[in-house]
């Protein structure tokens, strides 16, 4: 059997090659115009242990407003810090969660929806904590984000907001790892 | 609803005449065969009613000062609503005139497809380098027709028939599919059509080819060619339901008569050696170890393949090896005729199904699902078929059909959300 994901035409498709592909896309939500809040359709399962999400060409309202992550409708738990540091030098700085509300996943853009968020989720859908480790760019700053949500909740689906005011338009997508 | 077959025998003297000799028909025969990596074929055999001497050359019958070797024909059909569909074209091989009595003759035409007829043509130059790569749909239409750019004549193609026009009869040629061959037609050594045809073009990808029809343009014939690439799945796919009518027949089910299963065995191909015939890239022999363990080597070799990529010569080898390494028990042949479906059937979509059944263009190289029950099976069993050849037998009173098939598994490839091709572990990747 070739090694995925190299085929030799006329070679049968076999199960195990399928089952050898490490990512596949679960979901791709648009953001709407001038919107609050986004929350994904139902994401997590049991089909995959961890997650990779890509935030992208979101525009906020407020200058220097950075997205917030919440898991399904948990509004308490949250530990976490969010590193910045702008490319013109002068400023760094970081942004702390304990005990909070949400987590900090990066400054968004105000104007040219240049922003892209990374990040991974891992343990969801499972009774036990769930954690997240990431970057970004956007708003002339880069850094990185972490956190975890400290409860043992499963959750089916996330949403994101900015800090300030609205956000318009990017995309949300969302991969599974296949981790059996 | 009426269940009815038509069936319709004219020739063309020109593009503006043809003569209808349906009414002199006693019975008609065609042969439809397709192969992948070789040159689909069609014959067919016209006996006439020559009573009247109608016929008889020299005589002062209708018919008798007509050229038979210069006419175009059609042995077309069409359901109770379906318009008329072509079974079979091509042009005269062969007459023989069979006189019984004085009161009693029969004028028998023998036909044969174009690609036979023009595929004997020996090209007088190779074939252009200068049509360096087009897809192989194509180049077949070329090696026919020639090829000329901007008024200059790169290479002349062959003579072909005028059938009674001012211009030389064309071949156009068809393809749907979602890949296509390249080929490069570097270096083809000056020779016979036919030869370009069997020993380089459709080895390479590989494909087949066969005629489909015959239609009238401005002034010129034209004869359709039908290619199957290297996928061997037709983007334009019917699927011919055949049952043994055992239990009741569903809407567009077609009866069949008879039923042959049988080992396949004659068609293992195991092992696969393929090389380019400029010899400009490496030769690749690719082997299916799993079969050779169990049958010993079944090789074939295509060393004339005119592969523009070594990835090419590469897809040549493993399509072969891994394609046909699997001895199969399945259905070979089937028949069935017009009186058993008109018994079986009162259903428009059958109907219809079964004039298209008797046809290269909408009936050769199609999917075929057939039911059938056998001794020591405790249920019916359902196979996935290819449809490789059409007999048809025709006859005032009735029309006979064989229908011989491929394994689909071996003969099609893998087809997203498709709940018979798009199966892992079964399905193959074109």
């Amino acid at each position: 059997m070739a090694t995925p994901p190299v085929f030799s035409s006329g070679s049968v498709l076999t199960a195990a090659q399928m089952n050898s592909v490490g990512m596949w896309l679960v979901s791709k939500t648009t953001i709407g115009s001038a919107v609050a809040t986004v929350t994904t359709g139902t994401v997590f399962s049991s089909d995959y242990d961890n997650y990779r999400v890509i935030i992208r060409g979101v525009k906020t309202s407020a200058v220097n407003a950075n997205l917030l992550l919440n898991f399904g409708a948990t509004v308490t738990g949250y530990y976490g810090s969010q590193y910045y540091d702008a490319y013109t030098g002068a400023t760094t700085g970081a942004n702390r969660r304990n005990n909070g509300a949400n987590l900090y996943i990066g400054a968004a853009e105000n104007t040219l929806g240049e922003d892209v968020h990374s990040f991974d989720i891992a343990n969801p859908f499972l009774a036990s904590s769930t954690s997240i480790n990431g970057t970004y760019y956007g708003a002339s700053y880069s850094g990185w984000f972490g956190g975890t949500q400290a409860s043992s909740t499963s959750f089916t689906t996330f949403t994101i907001r900015p800090d300030a005011g609205t956000i318009t338009g990017g995309t949300i997508t969302v991969y599974g790892y296949r981790s059996q | 609803m009426t269940i009815s077959l038509t069936w319709r025998v004219k020739y063309y003297s020109n593009t503006a005449t043809s003569v209808d000799l349906t009414s002199f028909t006693q019975s008609a025969g065609i042969d439809i065969e397709v192969g992948i990596g070789l040159a689909g074929r069609s014959t067919a055999k016209i006996v006439l009613n020559n009573n009247t001497g109608a016929f008889t050359p020299n005589g002062t019958g209708t018919y008798s000062s007509v050229d038979w070797f210069k006419q175009g024909f059609i042995i077309e059909n069409k359901s109770s609503t379906g318009a008329y569909v072509t079974s079979f074209c091509g042009m005269v091989s062969d007459v023989n005139i069979e006189i019984i009595s004085t009161k009693e003759s029969r004028f028998t035409l023998t036909l044969v497809d174009i690609m036979t007829i023009a595929g004997r043509s020996t090209a007088t130059t190779s074939y252009s380098a200068f049509i360096l790569s087009t897809p192989a749909w194509q180049s077949l239409g070329m090696m026919f027709n020639g090829y000329t750019d901007s008024g200059t004549v790169y290479y002349s193609g062959v003579d072909m028939p005028y059938i009674g026009e001012a211009n030389e009869s064309e071949v156009n040629t068809f393809c749907v599919t979602d890949a296509l061959t390249y080929v490069t037609n570097d270096d083809f050594p000056a020779g016979r059509v036919g030869d370009w045809i069997n020993n380089n073009l459709l080895v390479t990808g590989p494909g087949t080819a066969f005629c489909t029809d015959l239609k009238t343009s401005a002034g010129k014939f034209l004869w359709y060619i039908y290619y199957i690439d290297y996928p061997l799945n037709r983007v334009d796919p019917e699927l011919y339901k055949f049952s043994d009518a055992s239990a009741a027949l569903v809407s567009g089910e077609i009866p069949y008569e008879a039923i042959d299963v049988q080992y396949n065995f004659d068609q293992v191909v195991n092992s696969c050696t393929a090389q380019d015939q400029r010899s400009f890239y490496t030769q690749t022999t690719a082997t299916d170890t799993v079969s050779t363990a169990k049958y010993g080597i079944r090789n074939v070799a295509f060393n004339s393949t005119c592969t523009q990529a070594q990835a090419d010569v590469d897809r040549v080898a493993y399509f072969w090896s891994n394609r046909y390494g699997t001895s199969r028990y399945t259905v070979k042949r089937i028949k069935t005729s017009y009186s058993t479906l008109k018994q079986a059937v009162d259903n428009g979509v059958a109907d219809q199904a079964f004039s298209k059944l008797l046809t290269a263009n909408y009936g050769i190289w199609q999917r075929a699902q057939v039911d059938y029950v056998a001794p020591g099976l405790s249920s019916q069993t359902t196979e996935q078929l290819m449809i490789r050849k059409i007999s048809i037998a025709i006859t005032p009173s009735d029309t006979d059909v064989v229908i011989e098939l491929l394994p689909g598994v071996d003969n099609q490839s893998f087809q997203l959300n498709s709940s018979t091709y798009g199966i892992l572990n079964t399905n193959r990747l074109a």
